[in-house]
């Protein structure tokens, strides 16, 4: 893929206006608190017990 | 020209140069800045309605590929079972509401990707650490290789119908999706995608050729009698239903699309009009396969339990082997456009998670830890199928129903991601919309929780 073949100018006010002459913003880990920790627990208990659900389901011939 | 860089490999720009050389660029950014190039220059045109159609065309792509990608090969699957087993009641309303839920889901997706320009895994991955990111990438890459085995049978099927044989047809797609994947840019690949997608509609012409009783299909929308609210067969349909209009690879799916497309700030309304045009094909054939299976397999003997190769037998019986055909052929690309879509969504997910290339962009000689995760996961599958009595629709329905379970997973993340207003700045979630996604997990879960309790206790309800 070679660019020559495209104006400069033109490829450099794309990078600006569209922001590719920088990097997406920093993205940092975050400890979750208060409703989000909440949250992450809840779902942890959800995912367990809808897997063993489901296990049981088929394997009661559910389907 | 001075340029910010972040460190690193996967560096949108590289760094530690002032002076722009073009050609010194990685060869995935060259590539995008070409395809926004093409969409800058479509922008700048005069707005002939020509010229918007053309503009709008070359914006549609993750929208239209994720939805129509959803109606796959375990959901025309889903539908037939779904209308053969409760003819035009109770589901054709209920898939206008799932339509609804899918596109308010899928847009977060759109704003998600073109704020962040990261795609889901990576954001999930470095925002709550690496349990999350993992449990979210092994549910994802398992989730998605049973869905391709799903796929392949469904290509299988629908290959023996023409009597291409199973190996040959399977071989064939397999080769198709890698090919497409690794030797074709994202434009041409998405392009391409697309053209197979397009195929998908084919059974809206059939529903039409096949004369159904448009009264029966209007009248469900004003008697919506739901029998045996509370059996297990029910709710398994039902959230059979739910999984197969949205399940967690298409999160995944058009995030990572809208990133490696480029989609900026300014293509989010874009972005909306693509994912509505791919819904509203998505409910299209969801309604005509439910109609067409309602009309003619609806009170047939062991309806409910039909098997794929009935169904063609049944509609070659009775409308003929046109329609038969037809309903072949879509099978067939339904089972190929999903497979394309879902290997593309394997590898964005692992190499955003694990922070390797991650990009369509990217040439197979520099980026094959990209390209492998997905076509092995792939070619896995489509062996998998060429082993003899493989139980499809039991195989369906487990996809179907265990992305059910993992979708409340997935929308708490893509709730939280939403929400953030570090990430997302003024585009976070309004509180209407926030009602509305909470309105849609708290469903999702009361489905499960049902489903749960008709499974454990079939004799308590």
């Amino acid at each position: 893929m070679n660019l020559d073949h495209y104006d400069r100018k033109e490829i450099e006010r794309l990078l600006r206006d569209e922001g590719w002459d920088h990097p997406p913003a920093e993205v940092r880990r975050i400890l979750p608190s208060g409703w989000y920790r909440a949250a992450f627990w809840a779902l942890r208990a959800y995912i367990i017990v809808m897997v063993v659900v489901v296990a049981i389901g088929f394997a009661r011939g559910a389907h | 020209m001075t340029i910010q860089v972040e460190e690193g490999v996967h560096s949108p720009l590289p760094s530690g140069q002032d002076e722009l050389n073009l050609n010194e660029l990685p060869a995935s950014i060259r590539e995008r800045l070409r395809d926004r190039l093409y969409i800058s220059r479509l922008r700048q045109r005069p707005q002939t309605p020509w010229n918007r159609l053309v503009l709008a065309f070359a914006l549609i792509g993750p929208g239209v590929l994720v939805m129509l990608g959803d109606n796959d090969a375990g959901g025309v699957i889903t539908y037939i079972q779904t209308g053969a087993s409760y003819g035009f009641g109770v589901f054709i309303p209920l898939i206008f509401v799932l339509g609804g839920i899918a596109y308010v889901v899928q847009e977060m997706t759109v704003r998600l990707g073109a704020v962040t320009r990261r795609g889901h895994a990576e954001l999930i991955w470095k925002r709550y650490g690496p349990y999350w990111g993992a449990f979210s990438l092994v549910d994802l890459v398992v989730a998605n290789f049973l869905t391709l085995i799903t796929e392949f049978i469904g290509i299988r099927v629908a290959a023996e119908a023409f009597g291409i044989p199973p190996a040959l047809a399977v071989a064939s797609a397999v080769a198709f999706i890698a090919g497409t994947l690794i030797f074709l840019r994202y434009w041409t690949w998405e392009r391409i995608a697309l053209g197979v997608a397009l195929v998908n509609l084919v059974f809206v012409p059939i529903a039409i050729m096949a004369h159904p009783d448009w009264r029966a299909v209007a009248a469900s929308f004003v008697h919506w009698r739901v029998p045996n609210f509370m059996s297990a067969s029910f709710l398994i349909l039902v959230s059979a239903n739910i999984g197969t209009t949205i399940a967690p690879w298409q999160l995944f799916f058009q995030q990572s699309s809208v990133v490696d497309k480029g989609l900026t700030l300014k293509d989010i309304p874009a972005g909306r009009r693509d994912t509505a045009l791919g819904v509203i094909g998505m409910m299209a054939v969801a309604l005509a396969i439910i109609v067409l299976a309602a009309q003619y397999i609806h009170g047939l003997p062991g309806a409910d339990n039909f098997q794929i190769a009935q169904v063609l037998s049944t509609l070659h019986h009775r409308l003929g082997g046109a329609i038969a055909t037809l309903f072949a052929v879509g099978l067939m690309e339904a089972g190929l456009i999903a497979a394309i879509v879902i290997t593309a969504s394997t590898s964005w997910a692992v190499g955003e998670a694990l922070d390797l290339p991650r990009s369509i962009n990217e040439p197979p000689k520099q980026a094959l830890t990209f390209y492998l995760p997905g076509i092995i996961a792939t070619a896995f599958a489509g062996a998998i199928v060429l082993l003899p009595h493989v139980p499809l629709g039991f195989l369906n329905l487990t996809v179907q129903v265990v992305a059910t379970v993992f979708m409340p997973a997935a929308m708490l993340f893509l709730l939280m991601l939403l929400n953030d207003q570090e990430l997302m700045g003024t585009y976070v979630n309004s509180r209407r919309r926030n009602v509305l996604s909470i309105a849609i997990m708290m469903v999702l879960i009361i489905c499960n929780v049902l489903y749960a309790t008709a499974t454990i206790f079939p004799h308590a309800l």
